[in-house]
């Protein structure tokens, strides 16, 4: 999740990474025990980063939700788990031992479909490039990440 | 779809809007002030639902 490879070949090019939840800290941190990464990570459980981007959230609709379980169905069809029908979240979450809590709940009913955005940041504080969850395509490309191939070749792009 | 924005999303070639954020797997706070000088790819996720 949290853009351990994707770091690391970025710190190789001098860019540095920053990882933003939005979950508490606390909940961040234990994440983090089961699945720790190399590259910084910050919690705002708040989105308050995620507004100031300007990067869209949505109520949580059934289409929403049904996009949602098809990419996680997906992935955990890629990563061969067994999955119960209409649990993906379930075998994919047994992979690093994180259990999601009921605070874990509250945050998703006040966040509702918040979607995701990277953005690459230059030296002198202008965005140089920007992804944002589902802009491209639509509800087709939630739960899609732009590969390492696609940030590293933008960063070195950039000259900067 | 309808979404909900307080802005349209930042653009290539815009300055970066300010942030503050709390540290996870290091001690103290984290603004954008801290990466100035230094490309950062700043990555926004959901929380841990």
């Amino acid at each position: 999740m949290l853009l351990g490879r994707t770091a690391e070949k970025l710190e190789s090019i001098g860019v540095q990474t920053l990882a933003v939840v939005g979950s508490a800290a606390d909940r961040v941190r234990l994440y983090l025990r089961y699945r720790p990464t190399r590259c910084l990570v910050a919690a705002d459980p708040d989105l308050s980063t995620h507004r100031a981007y300007g990067v869209p959230r949505a109520p949580m609709s059934p289409e929403i939700w049904h996009a949602v379980e098809s990419a996680s169905t997906e992935l955990a069809r890629e990563l061969r788990l067994p999955v119960s029908e209409g649990k993906p979240y379930e075998a994919i979450g047994r992979l690093d031992g994180y259990e999601a809590t009921d605070a874990d709940q509250a945050d998703l009913e006040r966040h509702q479909a918040q979607f995701t955005a990277q953005f690459l940041i230059g030296r002198d504080g202008i965005v140089k490039w920007a992804n944002v969850e589902c802009a491209r395509e639509g509800l087709a490309g939630i739960e899609k990440f732009p590969g390492d191939e696609e940030i590293v070749a933008t960063a070195r792009a950039l000259g900067d | 779809m309808t979404t909900e924005t307080a802005r349209a999303p930042v653009q290539p070639g815009e300055p970066a809007p300010e942030f503050t954020v709390v540290g996870a797997n290091r001690e103290g706070q984290f603004s954008l002030a801290d990466f100035r000088g230094r490309p950062v790819l700043l990555a926004l996720f959901r929380g841990l639902y």
